[in-house]
């Protein structure tokens, strides 16, 4: 028997990946020594998908005070900030979401012997394993490796997971199977030398369609769209090629790079832009390094000519082509011979699941069956009879979704009832697959380090409420789709939902009060077609009445055909926030404690390490009354927007910003004018200048919003400028009351 | 053998019908932190109640995770040591069952929990290590007479079974007592197992 799992795999890993592990092996040891420095482990360790987790600071607030937690290790980092014995987060790349069985078995033996015995799946296909001691990566590397998994740059600034279409090669809607190539572009670009030197990460995505959520190509760095043309007879595959798309805290739609581009040339293409990503993205300042920042810096026209410029002198390279003529005609077999279900019994919940979880492939007597994760969550135990029951019915067809489910492919027909059954015995046959109770969302509070509230709560106190309901549930409203993230970062997908929340907090009197942010509006067709507008923000635990509210007037004033998204137009902002009033006035906290915690959570409710010093707050502040001036004139500016007025919405935007600045500095000096330069003056010299306004992770990126705009004031703006504007000023109100309550909030925690 | 294990664990199942509601475990786990009560560097609380015979609600240490777990669909207070192991297996395990009986003792105190009763009669050894100890004949064979050693100092006469056989899962142990003792009697034969 080997004593160590690097010489019992040695001969199943491929020696590439094996010696890169040993590697970051070595780089452990030398951190450890203190002879390699912690901002280059780190990187180095986010590039092995090794990423921090919430409390790796090595102190946590317990509901009463901040309290050091002494990990054994010392002052012994893995970062900065982080303490190396911390729990953290692995994420494993799993390119389309293909899986095997033996890949299925191998992440269960992980989860179980390194983690809590949880598979989580991501809304980028992959998955993740928390609560990991970085101790144990190398050797729950080799146990991916040998089965042909990695985590290589699944984290940090580097091309991460390569998503697809989960239904590509059996969508009836599709072009072409988009599988072969994506494969094919996630392998090229793995550790590839042109995308070692980004500023930030980088994703890619590809569809088979155009109309359907597909791969969401419109919110990604670069996009692939399949498409055909006829040259001299012969019909061609290419893709359309996005550019520039990207969610995060402002979100920007992708551009057209290339209408065409064909299949030969999508590796090229997308070195040229990783070239010219790497030399003129921004480096400095994170904030502003993703892609989508440089191309609409640079403009659409401009990006391509460099991008062409670039392609034009790349020496070549036969990882271009070499692999296009091993394209097979099918990339999946089914185990079994399609059938048609038959008059065959059904057992009991059988037709609801099917309704909602099954989808007909294009190939007659097959179908995809949808594996609904709650909150995305697998067990070990689970994964393991889930590979059992893919071994009985699809063999090795198997696909994790970005909407955090599994779904097993070419399952025939007749053969549902029995895998219904089987699915049963293992308590995987929930209904409701992308409905309005299978709702997306990120780790939030649970587990990151920058989560605000409980998005994983709030998910599953909807996901039961809604679930209870869901036989009754009108059409209209089992067909929406939530998505909830616990910040402001969109991981959880919040702005392409029909009814997305994100994390945030107010303040009432002495205390925080999780809230979530209402997103409404947004699309998950047309590939993430159109991004919702933030409403207003209610308290977390007002969300599930805030919801009825939200569909039982839907369902009543709906017309006939109407789309969630043409009502909420239709109703407009005014109406809408109207409707919220009642529960955004926040109450004492004696009237009402537990609004004053999260979901899923007895602790009161507190983010990060505020909560130190003296009380200093009035119940209803000078800061408080100034900073719902500029709420009030941000919401005039969506008002501006619905009209089509846009010059205005950006300039109330901009006003919106002052105003929060001006409250925020008054809380210094009160006697600041109202002139913009004295306000924009003093915010810088007391807030930004100071590092009072920044917070630990966002840093100055939210004031920048203020000054860019100052300096550089529009002639005109267009829609998407007073969209972006929009955007920046929620999230600079946002900061600001989060300054606010750290320097002059003392927050008070009940015992 | 010594316990070069990735991870051991102990189980005390709940008593056949004994009602708990997962739920109400988050707050008295959060309490616990605050209050320091169990032994080890307490981490924080993550709740998988939303899984069906999942990990339930976990109490997450440095040294080790405590939790009412419901896998197999058995609920039971579950200790998981995950580092700083005993040298001996034996002394490990029964660090493990003191820190379920720490556990249970302080659960059977909460008036949130009304309905939870453990059964002390079966200790269910958890041994999570697919290179040193898989779930095979051989591995249960070299690691009997340290797995006797514990059944004994924790009820003197048991019996012991394996759990399951599929060799892909946790290598699983039930240590059942041909006696009844308190939980008094049990977590003073722990006492000598302490670990730092």
């Amino acid at each position: 028997m080997s004593d160590s799992w690097k010489t019992a795999l040695q001969d199943r890993m491929p020696p590439e990946m094996a010696h890169e592990i040993d590697i970051f092996e070595g780089q452990m040891q030398l951190r450890r020594q203190d002879r390699l420095d912690e901002k280059v482990f780190a990187e180095t360790r986010l590039r092995r998908g090794v990423y921090g987790q919430r409390y790796d600071n090595g102190q946590r607030h317990d509901g009463i005070e901040t309290r050091p937690l002494d990990f054994p290790s010392g002052e012994l980092t893995k970062g900065p900030d982080t303490m190396w014995d911390a729990p953290g987060m692995q994420r494993i790349k799993v390119p389309y979401g293909g899986l095997n069985r033996a890949q299925m078995e191998a992440l269960a033996d992980l989860a179980d012997e390194y983690s809590d015995a949880i598979l989580h799946v991501t809304t980028r296909q992959d998955f993740q394993l928390h609560y990991v001691h970085i101790d144990d990566t190398p050797d729950l590397m080799r146990r991916l490796a040998a089965v042909g998994l990695t985590t290589r740059e699944a984290c940090g600034n580097s091309v991460r997971n390569v998503t697809a279409c989960p239904l590509a090669g059996v969508c009836r809607d599709q072009t072409f199977d988009v599988t072969p190539y994506s494969a094919a572009l996630a392998n090229f670009l793995l550790g590839h030398d042109d995308v070692q030197d980004f500023g930030r990460k980088f994703k890619v995505a590809f569809s088979g369609c155009e109309h359907h959520a597909c791969a969401l190509v419109n919110m990604h760095d670069l996009g692939f769209l399949a498409r055909t043309r006829v040259v001299d007879g012969e019909m061609e595959r290419g893709f359309t090629i996005y550019v520039g798309g990207g969610l995060g805290t402002v979100p920007h739609q992708a551009q057209v790079l290339e209408e065409f581009a064909p299949v030969d040339e999508i590796m090229p293409i997308s070195q040229a832009i990783s070239r010219v990503f790497a030399r003129l993205g921004e480096k400095r300042n994170r904030n502003r390094a993703r892609i989508k920042f440089l191309v609409a810096g640079l403009g659409i026209e401009e990006f391509r000519r460099l991008v062409r410029e670039e392609r034009a002198a790349l020496p070549h390279d036969e990882a271009w082509t070499d692999w296009i003529d091993d394209v097979p005609a099918e990339w999946e077999r089914p185990l079994k011979a399609g059938m048609a279900l038959n008059g065959a019994d059904r057992p009991e919940g059988f037709d609801d699941w099917f309704v909602s979880n099954v989808y007909h492939q294009r190939q007659p007597g097959y179908c995809v069956a949808t594996v609904n994760l709650p909150l995305g969550d697998i067990t070990s135990w689970q994964m393991r009879q889930l590979a059992d029951i893919a071994g009985r019915y699809v063999r090795d067809n198997v696909r994790t979704t970005v909407e955090q489910n599994i779904v097993l492919r070419w399952v025939p027909a007749a053969d549902l009832p029995a895998l219904y059954r089987d699915l049963g015995t293992v308590g995987l046959d929930d209904p409701g697959a992308g409905t309005i109770v299978d709702i997306t969302a990120c780790p939030g509070t649970d587990t990151c380090k920058l989560g605000i509230a409980s998005s994983r709560g709030l998910a599953a106190e909807l996901r039961q409420r809604l679930a209870v309901r869901n036989a009754t549930m009108p059409d209209a409203v089992k067909d929406l789709k939530i998505k909830i993230s616990g910040c402001f970062n969109s991981c959880g997908q919040h702005h392409v939902a029909d009814i997305g929340f994100f994390g945030n907090s107010r303040r009432s009197g002495n205390h925080k009060v999780p809230h979530f942010q209402v997103v409404l509006g947004g699309q998950w067709d047309e590939n993430a077609g159109s991004f919702g507008l933030a409403m207003t923000a209610v308290p977390a635990k007002s969300v599930p009445d805030v919801l009825d509210a939200l569909t039982e007037r839907y369902v009543a004033e709906r017309e006939r055909g109407e789309s969630f998204q043409s009502w909420v137009r239709r109703l407009g902002r005014k109406e809408i926030r109207d409707m919220f009033r009642q529960w955004t006035k926040l109450p004492a906290y004696e009237e009402n404690p537990d609004l004053f915690r999260d979901w899923g959570d007895s602790r009161s409710y507190s983010i990060g390490d505020i909560g130190v010093g003296e009380c200093a707050g009035e119940v209803v502040s000078l800061f408080s009354i100034e900073i719902s001036k500029a709420e009030s004139e941000h919401f005039d500016a969506l008002l501006a927007l619905d009209e089509g007025d846009y010059h205005q919405a950006e300039g109330r935007s901009y006003q919106a910003m002052l105003m929060a600045a001006r409250a925020l500095v008054r809380t210094q000096y009160l006697d600041v004018s109202t002139d913009a330069n004295d306000i924009v003056g003093e915010f810088r010299t007391r807030f930004h200048d100071t590092g009072l306004f920044h917070d630990r992770f966002a840093r100055g990126k939210f004031a920048r919003y203020l000054f860019t705009r100052h300096d550089k004031p529009p002639t005109m703006a267009d829609e998407q400028e007073a969209h972006r504007r929009i955007e920046e000023a929620q999230l600079f109100i946002e900061a600001t009351h989060a300054a606010e309550a750290r320097i002059n909030g003392v927050i008070v925690n009940p015992a | 053998m010594t316990t070069d294990l990735q991870r051991i664990g102990t189980k005390l199942f709940l008593q056949d019908g004994s009602d708990v509601d997962p739920a109400a475990l988050v707050p008295v786990f959060q309490r616990w932190i605050q209050r320091r009560q169990l032994p080890g560097l307490l981490i924080d609380v993550a709740d998988y109640s939303h899984v069906h015979h999942g990990p339930g609600i976990l109490l997450i240490g440095n040294e080790g995770d405590l939790s009412l777990d419901f896998a197999a669909g058995r609920p039971g207070v579950l200790y998981m040591r995950k580092r700083d192991h005993a040298p001996k297996l034996s002394e490990g395990l029964l660090d493990c069952v003191r820190h379920c009986l720490l556990a249970t003792e302080l659960l059977q105190r909460e008036a949130s929990l009304p309905g939870l009763q453990v059964n002390l009669r079966q200790t269910q050894v958890i041994l999570v290590d697919r290179l040193r100890a898989p779930n095979t004949a051989e591995s249960l064979a070299g690691i009997r007479g340290e797995l006797a050693l514990f059944a004994y100092r924790l009820y003197g006469d048991a019996g012991m079974a394996q759990a399951g056989q599929d060799p892909r899962d946790n290598l699983c142990v039930d240590i059942t007592a041909n006696g009844d003792h308190s939980l008094t009697e049990l977590l003073g034969r722990c006492a000598a197992a302490t670990v730092a």
